[in-house]
């Protein structure tokens, strides 16, 4: 019987997959360490939605059998994931977060369930998430299922939703990487407050079959990692065009970490604001020392706004006309009383009253924020920001309301997240350092299916620093 | 025009009556859920002023495929 040392928790999705193909632990012997690691450590973040113990012990068999044979088939053969429970997995509970939906199931596997199985990655848990990934706009931490997702980095302090369980999960070495899913925030939140590396795609990039729709021209599926390389061979076995979804976009995502520009060759827009402009010491020299690893990387760095819009009103109103549409029935039959947040059932309910001049009216103004986001772009290749502008608040804190912590400077381009969404545009979510003890990540926006130079720059920013490698105090 | 004492009693009990028939009852406290619904309510129609606010040309339609430009 190998001995699974502590370390095995935490590496990344390479060093693992070295480990098991030098045979130092079989498939089983590690799917059976994670999951009784998961079994035991996730209910304390409220992160587990649900065990898959027998079915990832039976595919760790499969990979074993095939290793023995030597028939190596990639990177994530035989390294264990989590999925947030908004996917589809055939024949076990699927319950989107939310207590109306607590014995769904469906018959399929959702695509990027499909795709990992085919990888030979090991499925091990359904991963905690706030009820409905949010969409009804809610207010406090509470707002799931299985409750409060906790940050392993402090229990009293909220792991960031919807995918509140990817990133403890993650954080906490219950899973090598973790599927979440994105409309606004939902995987770069959870990947900043938790100091996991996240990547959402470039929308359309990865099928959403099997997964629950929240907006249709907002959702977007990645993964959530101890690395941006990890990011980067997820999202190479889970992206590709998709004929069920109408979304997809046709293409696929290689990773080609040797045809990489040299950092001169790469300009990042960001402000100085964002950097240099905070009031608190703490989080001027921790925000400031993450930019100063990126200057001395060699990129060009060029200052810039992001352009004038009310992004947020904009997505807000999106999300609520297609929300209130994909949930009308849940809606209207009453069903949305039975959720656990009282301003999310309000949020939801309000959802029916939007009027399509208002919906039409967004998604035209969406057409301009391409436009003009498209435009900034042509100038810089990236924009650099902090994925989110404060600590993870308390458990037990109001979402509305800002909690004790660094006050953000004005200006700079805290609408990034709102606006790349509407925009459609990839990001990668870097851990950064700690503030008052918790961690804190800076955001990488690219262009349209320019995520390799994301990892790339990620990757550079990787090797000179360690915070992606930081682990919780258990 | 003279009422009888009679009338004017049947008159004082009818409007007496009448305040209490089922469906003419004073309206109920509004609830918690009431005032988070109409709270949500103005929430959505202040962010569609903000969006109604965005100058657009009459030419310009709303993106089609959802597809970012690449």
């Amino acid at each position: 019987m190998a001995n699974i040392t502590n370390d095995v928790f935490f590496a990344t999705i390479s060093e693992l997959a070295a480990r098991l193909r030098a045979k130092e632990f079989s498939c089983v012997e590690l799917t059976r360490a994670f999951t009784d690691r998961f079994e035991k450590l996730a209910p304390q973040y409220n992160a587990m939605a649900l065990s898959l113990r027998k079915e990832a012990l039976s595919q760790a068999k499969d990979v074993d059998r095939e290793l023995k044979r030597d028939r190596t088939r990639g990177p994530l053969q035989g390294i264990p994931y989590g999925a947030k429970d908004l996917f589809a997995v055939a024949g076990y509970p699927t319950t989107w977060g939310a207590r109306p939906y607590a014995a769904q199931v469906f018959k399929e596997d959702a695509r990027v369930i499909q795709k990992l199985t085919s990888a030979k990655a090991i499925l091990i848990g359904k991963l905690s998430m706030i009820e409905l990934a949010g969409g009804g706009n809610y207010s406090s931490a509470a707002a799931s299922l299985t409750g409060p997702g906790l940050n392993p980095w402090d229990r009293e302090r909220w792991s960031g939703g919807s995918s509140s369980g990817p990133g403890s999960a993650v954080a906490a070495g219950l899973v090598t990487f973790a599927l979440g899913s994105e409309t606004s925030g939902s995987i770069l939140t959870p990947s900043a407050f938790c100091g996991v590396t996240g990547l959402r795609p470039t929308y359309g990039l990865v099928s959403r079959t099997g997964a629950m729709a929240l907006s249709w021209t907002l959702d977007k599926i990645g993964p959530m990692c101890r690395s941006a390389e990890d990011c980067a061979l997820v999202l190479h076995e889970i992206a590709g065009a998709d004929t069920q979804d109408q979304s997809s976009s046709g293409r696929g995502f290689n990773y080609t970490p040797r045809f990489q520009r040299k950092p001169a060759e790469i300009t990042i827009g960001y402000s100085k604001a964002d950097f240099e402009g905070w009031e608190d010491p703490g989080a001027r020299a921790t925000f400031g020392a993450a930019l100063e690893v990126i200057k001395a990387q060699g990129f060009v760095l060029k200052e810039v706004k992001l352009p004038d819009f009310p992004y947020g009103a904009l997505l807000s109103t999106i999300l609520a006309g297609e929300a209130g549409s994909i949930f009308e029935e849940f809606i209207r039959s009453g069903q949305v009383d039975q959720l656990a947040d009282a301003q999310q059932i309000a949020g939801l309910k309000s959802y029916l009253d939007v009027p399509a001049t208002d919906y039409l009216r967004a998604m035209r103004v969406r057409s301009l924020v391409q436009e003009a986001i498209h435009e900034l772009m042509l100038d810089v290749h990236v924009l650099l920001s902090p994925t989110r502008y404060e600590i993870a608040p308390r458990v037990s804190d109001s979402l509305d309301r800002r909690g004790p912590g660094p006050i953000p400077p004005a200006g700079g381009l805290s609408s990034m997240i709102p606006a790349a969404n509407l925009a459609g545009l990839p990001a990668l979510s870097l851990p950064c350092g700690f503030i008052e003890g918790l961690p804190v990540a800076i955001s990488l926006v690219g262009r349209a299916f320019y995520e390799n130079q994301l990892v790339g720059i990620g990757n550079a920013f990787q090797k000179q620093t360690d915070w992606h490698r930081r682990k919780p105090p258990m | 025009m003279k009422v009888s004492r009679r009338a004017l009693a049947r008159t004082l009990i009818a409007g007496a009556a009448v305040a209490t028939l089922p469906g003419q009852a004073p309206p109920a406290a509004s609830t918690d859920t009431d005032v988070a619904l109409a709270q949500a309510r103005t929430q959505l129609r202040n962010t569609g002023l903000i969006v109604r606010a965005v100058p657009l040309p009459m030419s310009v339609e709303p993106a089609a495929r959802f597809a970012p430009r690449a």
